[in-house]
């Protein structure tokens, strides 16, 4: 408990931001801003109310990966369809925020010609997936249509075509035919109608009263989408199809069998490379950052794949084997290969396969020894405040805001005789400061074994020795990176806040304290059911209220 | 000649859902030209005037910026940042003195300055704070959607833009959409362009031969059965609009315009003289590297097709970003130190002066010289800003160039980058706009009710501040102006344009606008 006072104490300074907590305007007002987070949401366990407060969801499109998954499913085609879509917006961290996967005319111009390439090769080719199964006569159009493109509607838009969809569908083809065109031209428009059409483009949920604010059960083809695109990253497939056209999905013992099959399957890798690379930033810092080449001249890009594979591999273990969560920052084991091994200096392994190995005695633990954690540096030297921020942000799930103006931001790299824990140790005594980066500075700090591209070393740039040596703030005391971690990992902070990045993730909305209150129920119930481990938390999201109802969005 | 002129149109008619795989470069010969583009061509009629908004991130070394001195005739010297300029002195109006209020966000200054200072620079408004997606609001159109949606629909193009990264700072205040410099409205920015072949599909994509069959009666096979799927998508989105909430609604509309824009698109002819297709680059926004291209190697395919698009009249609004707010580019490759563009060159922590120079004398060296370099990157801005401007300067058009029919507006959103301010930002309005700018033989131009001493981040001692918004209103009156006479009776909606065009050229105010500037008249 003494622990928990001491996280208790981050979290407030959270609840509005430590600016506030020592604002720069007036540093008196600390005493007050104190009190005033007493009511944070870290504290919120009973009473959620979660089926009046649940947050709307608007009708966003897929993403530029799930529209890529989609595409190949519903054609058997293994092309990579959108290597020159734009990157996605991210919200809430993530990049399958509804709100914010909005449209715009770059992007459908390049769904209109995917899809104008797609339609044109399915109607011509007859060999395709038995998409062709009839060569009509001039009687027969419809028929011969409506048998090829009925069951093609069903996957494109991941639930059963309705009556007048059906209908005018088979109008495109005989509108076209009509006019002289050939059937597989008709055919052509038509799949090109349905791959541009938002049905296809969107997910959507409807609502019986959308202007009035009530809550529903989602139906269980609407269940199957969020459970596929969260977990693939595509649509249903027959088997998840067949369990919503019975209902069974709105079963917990069904739901939690797909769910089980599902993650089992290797599709599952798109839920691991999507939740952690966005989890840990990665996907943003690793796949920018340019190290600088004098400093760095071993450096070669490629090494960004290896932490990537790295990462992946090690977090699938986690959650395929249902290792403890705190396994994610104190594991003493991590999967690398010769080239990776020799980044690291780890003992050599064999081969460009990547094998799993201790990483004890080095001082590499979990996540927090990988390359794609430590990553988060300069171009030319390590950043303690952006891993202490990642820690403090990502992991401990505080907020810390952005830097006043007018204060230094950048510090000038180690010399002989100051080291980069002197150069923050001054800028700490500036109060403006304090109040964030004494958050942020000390874990960041323990890292200081780790040079800008992940490599251990004994001194940093300016030839000082390594004092990576620290204590969290109000928490333990720590000589280096391996003891920092058992002090986060076996942490309720620590558990609660994955499982609250992992509910965001999944239910594709920045969470409201409503929906917080649930993610501290699911953190406890793991617990509570011997299931403190990945699988064990997505189960309880699967399961919770945000994931199977929706709340439509009322009369603003 | 009539086969030709017939042909010539087919090759120019733009279908954005068809074609967009064939993709050719035609010199377009005079005899090509339809006779009544011949008179247009030779000059008689008014010129198309385009808006060009031109954005630089982390703010200025404003020592060096302040070099520049005050004077009309061009009898001001240019500071050394901006020499690169000085071939377009005379048609050339600097601006110093001009706050961007909302960018300070008050009644009280909060941080997350990066995250908010595009929005704020060019909608005017400061943007409701938030992290959250769901939440976002701009507060309304920005300036170059204001003339976008009044005479946007004259061209293929109602506006394009391009910026060289999704690069948005580290902000937590802000969420990372507010890093868009164009606002279709409060909650819808527009699309930031990132990669050269999407500006040119975008662009020219429509431009394109037919890849099965000639002349009309191909043609008019592919409108129809495009038109077909336009129809049955378009019948979809209006179903589930006329069964959604507000914000979905939205959505719908959202997706529905870019349904339109291809409909209109698929039946517009670009009747424009001068106009080569150009091919389509290569490049995509990054090397075979994975890294993105040298800043000024992008900014010079950016600014290229930019040109080419005038000549097309494919589009008359282009907005420019170097790169997103708070970007930590590092500028090694373009200028061979290290170092990141917003953590260590705009945060050089050498404090700036009541008088507007820096305390080098309170600084470190290393202070000193990251100072020194962010005047560098500056200088380096304004160079490809230059290389955007000759190129404008040698195409002619009519009897003059395209720099005589067009407004180019450079700003930084900052003006010390290191103290986030907003006030004395550095902004440079360039370019004849058809006739309708007077830069008094080129000056620079400063006003003094700014208080001159207010280099720092406290806006409150602005005392009356001139706002950047009051140029706007006045470009937006200037652009009205140039635009009107150049929709034609036989345009389609000419009458719905020409008064929006009209509402343009007497806008009273803009976004936190209190007047107008009356140094361009």
């Amino acid at each position: 408990m003494k622990y928990l006072g001491a996280v208790g104490l981050i979290i407030l300074i959270a609840g509005t931001g430590c600016r506030e907590f020592v604002n720069y305007i007036n540093p008196e007002k600390k005493e007050i801003s104190l009190r005033n987070k007493l009511k944070d949401h870290a504290f919120l366990r009973n009473s959620c109310s979660i089926d009046q407060n649940l947050t709307f969801n608007p009708i966003g499109r897929l993403n530029v990966r799930q529209l890529g998954n989609t595409l190949r499913a519903i054609t058997g085609y293994t092309d990579n369809f959108t290597s020159e879509f734009p990157e996605d917006p991210i919200g809430g961290g993530f990049d399958n925020n509804l709100s914010a996967l909005g449209m715009d005319a770059l992007l459908l111009n390049k769904l209109a010609l995917t899809g104008e390439n797609v339609a044109s090769r399915l109607a011509r080719s007859k060999e395709q997936g038995g998409l062709m199964t009839c060569v009509p006569t001039p009687d027969q159009v419809s028929t011969c249509a409506a048998s090829i493109l009925h069951p093609f509607m069903e996957k494109a838009f991941r639930r059963p075509p309705a009556s007048d969809e059906k209908a005018r569908i088979l109008q495109v083809v005989t509108a076209s035919t009509s006019a002289g065109d050939t059937f597989a031209e008709g055919l052509t428009s038509a799949f090109e109608a349905i791959l541009l059409s938002p049905h296809f483009i969107y997910r959507i949920e409807l609502d019986p009263n959308p202007a009035v604010a009530e809550t529903r059960n989602l139906d269980s083809y609407e269940i199957a989408s969020r459970l596929s695109y969260m977990i693939w990253n595509g649509p249903p497939d027959t088997a998840l199809m067949s369990d919503a056209a019975s209902g069974n999905l709105q079963n917990e013992a069904a739901l939690l069998q797909q769910f089980n099959r599902m993650i089992a399957d290797p599709k599952a890798e798109q839920f691991v490379e999507s939740f952690v690379s966005h989890w840990l930033e990665y996907h943003h810092y690793l796949d920018t950052l340019q190290p600088n080449s004098t400093i760095f001249p071993a450096w070669k890009n490629s090494v960004k794949d290896l932490f990537k594979t790295e990462t992946k591999l090690f977090f699938q273990d986690l959650m395929n084997n249902n290792l403890p969560t705190r396994n994610l920052l104190d594991a003493p084991f991590t999967y690398v290969n010769n080239a990776l091994a020799s980044h690291y200096g780890l003992p050599a392994v064999d081969g460009s396969n990547f094998v799993k190995v201790n990483t004890a005695p080095s001082l590499r633990r979990g996540i927090l020894g990988q390359g794609s954690f430590l990553l988060a540096a300069n171009s030319d030297r390590t950043s303690p405040v952006k891993r202490g921020r990642l820690v403090q942000m990502a992991l401990l799930c505080t907020k810390i805001p952005d830097p006043p103006p007018n204060v230094e931001t950048d510090f000038p790299p180690p010399s002989p005789g100051s080291s980069m824990r002197e150069t923050l140790a001054a800028h700490r005594q500036n109060p403006v400061c304090a109040g964030c980066h004494d958050l942020l500075d000390p874990p960041g700090l323990a890292f200081e074994n780790f040079n800008a591209i992940g490599e251990y070393r004994t001194q940093d740039e300016g030839g000082n020795p390594i004092d990576a040596s620290g204590q969290m703030p109000g928490g333990g005391a720590f000589t280096n990176a391996a003891e920092l971690a058992p002090l986060l990992g076996p942490q309720e902070e620590f558990r609660r806040c994955f499982v609250e990045k992992l509910f965001t993730y999944s239910v594709n909305h920045v969470l409201n304290d409503a929906e917080r209150c649930e993610v501290n129920q699911a953190a406890d119930a793991m617990v509570g059911l011997d299931k403190d481990n990945i699988k064990g938390a997505l189960e309880r999201i699967i399961l919770s209220t945000p994931f199977r109802k929706r709340k439509s969005e009322g009369t603003p | 000649m009539k086969n030709w002129e017939i042909n010539r149109r087919h090759l120019l008619r733009a279908s954005a859902t068809g074609m967009g795989n064939l993709m050719i470069g035609l010199p377009l010969l005079e005899a090509m030209l339809p006779s009544m583009e011949r008179a247009y061509a030779a000059g008689s009629e008014a010129k198309p005037v385009r808006f060009a908004g031109i954005f630089m991130p982390n703010g200025h070394h404003m020592q060096n910026w302040n070099q520049t001195t005050v004077g009309t005739n061009s009898s001001h010297t240019l500071s050394p940042m901006i020499a690169s300029l000085a071939p377009f002195k005379n048609q050339m109006s600097i601006f110093k003195g001009l706050d961007c209020i909302p960018g300070f966000a008050p009644p009280n200054p909060l941080p997350g300055d990066h995250g908010r200072t595009p929005v704020a620079t060019w909608c005017g408004h400061v943007p409701y704070r938030t992290a959250n997606p769901a939440q976002i609001n701009a507060g309304g159109p920005s300036i170059d959607q204001r003339f976008a949606q009044a005479f946007g629909a004259l061209t293929r193009k109602a506006s394009i833009q391009m910026c060289t990264t999704n690069a948005a700072g580290d902000s937590d205040s802000y969420a990372p959409l507010y890093q868009k410099c164009s606002w279709a409205n409060a909650t819808t920015g527009m699309p930031k362009i990132l990669d050269p072949r999407d500006v040119f599909d975008q662009l020219f994509g429509g431009m394109a031969v037919p890849t099965s069959g000639n002349g009309d009666s191909a043609l008019a096979k592919i409108r129809r059965r495009k038109q077909s799927v336009l129809d049955f998508v378009m019948q979809d989105a209006k179903a589930l609009k006329s069964k959604v909430g507000l914000t979905d609604k939205q959505r719908m509309d959202q997706y529905l315009e870019g349904i339109y824009e291809m409909e209109a698109n698929l039946n517009k002819e670009i009747t424009a003289p001068q106009c080569t297709v150009p091919s389509r680059p290569a490049s995509g926004p990054t090397g075979s590297d994975g890294v993105y291209l040298r800043l000024d190697t992008h900014m010079k395919l950016f600014f290229d097709l930019a040109v080419l698009a005038m000549q097309c009249d494919a589009s008359r609004i282009f907005m420019f970003m170097f790169d997103g707010e708070g970007s930590n580019r590092s500028l090694t490759r373009e200028l061979g130190f290290p170092g990141e563009w917003h953590g260590t060159f705009s945060h050089h922590s050498v404090s700036i002066m009541d008088n507007g120079t820096y305390n080098t004398a309170g600084a470190t060296p290393q202070q000193v010289t990251n100072l020194n370099r962010f005047g560098e990157i500056n200088r380096f801005c304004y160079d490809q800003i230059a290389y955007f401007y000759r190129k404008l300067k040698e195409t002619p058009e009519g009897s003059g160039t395209l720099f005589d029919n067009f407004i180019g507006l450079s700003v930084s959103g900052l003006a010390d980058g290191n103290s986030h301010s907003h006030n004395n930002l550095p902004v440079i309005v360039a370019g004849g706009g058809g006739g309708t700018l007077n830069h008094k033989g080129g000056q620079c131009v400063n006003y003094p009710s700014s208080n001159p001493k207010d280099w720092n981040h406290k806006y409150e001692a602005s005392p009356a501040p001139v706002r950047l918004t009051n140029l706007f209103v006045t470009l937006a009156q200037k652009i009205g102006q140039a635009t009107l006479p150049t929709i034609k009776g036989s345009m389609p909606n000419h009458a719905a344009i020409r008064s929006a065009t009209e509402a343009l050229a007497s806008m009273s105010s803009f976004g936190d606008s209190n007047g107008r500037l009356t140094a361009l008249d």
